[in-house]
């Protein structure tokens, strides 16, 4: 398996954002979590690759080498996910790409799927629920001088949720990977994980949905994603506990990811 | 107005608390400031993005004592209010010197640029015949 990871510029609401390119197919598009950048999918893309996928992975705004939107981090998941919405437009213009993303990312797939229920083929979101919400305390930290050890939490925040024992390289790299973004956006990411709340739009949607936590991430209950599944109508959505993963699921164990992924795209006829 | 003097720092405060930038960037300040300008200091108390006390201090003399000082000669002070030597050069070479407890210093590092550049751009500096 040879697929060479690509970086690409683009701009989306009048903003340079970054986003890395892998394999030729059907658009797949991965959100990354808060507080992470497109780093994070960079095992996982290769593998989706190999299914048949050309992998678009962006640098949300605010996020490494994406500038925020006038300057200011979005609070609000639905921003995010009209962001997304527009990403899409840009960079997939007239196609109707699988989107996937993990926590917060994994909420702007549920919202885009009730937003823009003709938009998308099918909806991957992991380590997130139709409606979340965790770390309440971060919003008063928006400015540096307010928590100098800020890095520290979010070298152990990203990590603490991993299913231990873990490779400890990759418990390295999930680091590296959280240590890109400004302490700003990082506040910024917990208010909208915190303000994301689709449960009433559930109904509006027509794709295929695949929700999937590890059973070590805390950070959201396991009985929150068991009842989205079932709100969402129709028998469009399925997934549960990933056994053996932890809230990097995409870091931790990408072989297992992506076969669960390819694996249910194919049941629900999408590949 | 005469720099330095305690009309300049009470200028100072004043401007400082119409400063968004300095409300931002001293939001969760809670440290006491002494300003050292050669042999003359003033002390400052920072609260919650405001200065909500200054004085004249003397040594020995203030039971609250300070967290940090922001200080140097006369020469120094008056090189960076008349724009001839960029702050964060000042700061880095110890011209302006930021001593104390530097947690808390550190901690408010923005706040001490603010501090500074709202001081160079009141234009006030000791006349020395120039």
């Amino acid at each position: 398996m040879s697929h060479e990871i690509t970086g690409r510029y683009a701009t989306v609401q009048n903003t340079r954002v970054y986003y890395d390119v892998c394999g030729e197919g059907i658009p797949l598009v991965c959100i990354h979590m808060g507080w992470a950048c497109s780093l994070q999918w960079h095992h996982f893309m290769p593998l989706m690759a190999e299914a048949g996928f050309k992998v678009i992975a962006p640098d949300l705004p605010g996020h490494a080498k994406s500038l925020p939107v006038n300057w200011t981090p979005f609070k609000k998941m639905h921003d995010y996910a009209e962001w997304v919405w527009n990403f899409i437009e840009t960079v997939c213009p007239g196609e109707k790409p699988v989107v996937c993303g993990s926590g917060i990312g994994g909420d702007m797939t549920l919202d885009l799927a009730c937003n823009h229920p003709k938009g998308i083929s099918a909806g991957m979101a992991f380590e997130s629920a139709a409606k979340t919400g965790s770390i309440s305390f971060l919003s008063n930290y928006t400015e540096p001088h307010t928590f100098p050890g800020f890095s520290s939490l979010v070298d152990n925040a990203s990590t603490s949720a991993m299913y231990y024992p873990c490779d400890e390289t990759k418990v390295l790299e999930s680091k590296w990977q959280h240590r890109c973004t400004y302490q700003a956006t990082c506040v910024a990411d917990m208010d909208a994980w915190n303000d994301h709340d689709v449960t009433d739009k559930l109904s509006n949607i027509e794709c295929p949905v695949f929700l999937y936590k590890g059973e070590a991430d805390y950070h959201i209950p396991d009985q929150d994603v068991i009842d989205t599944i079932a709100a969402i109508p129709n028998g469009l959505a399925e997934g549960g506990i990933a056994q053996g993963m932890g809230h990097l699921i995409m870091m931790e164990q990408p072989e297992k990811l992506a076969e669960a992924c390819t694996s249910f795209l194919k049941r629900r006829k999408v590949i | 107005m005469k720099f330095p003097s305690l009309d300049f720092a009470r200028s100072l405060e004043i401007q400082l608390n119409e400063s968004k930038h300095f409300a931002e960037a001293s939001a969760w300040s809670d440290v006491k400031v002494l300003l050292s300008f050669g042999e003359q200091q003033y002390w400052m108390k920072l609260y919650r993005g405001k200065v909500i006390d200054l004085m004249e201090y003397h040594p020995m003399s203030n039971p609250l004592g300070w967290d940090y000082v922001i200080g140097g000669s006369i020469d120094n002070w008056n090189d960076l209010l008349k724009g001839l030597r960029p702050i964060g050069h000042m700061l880095d070479t110890g011209s302006i010197k930021v001593d104390g407890n530097l947690l808390q210093a550190n901690r408010m590092y923005e706040s001490t640029h603010v501090i500074l550049n709202i001081m160079r751009s009141m234009k006030v500096y000791e006349k020395r015949g120039d």
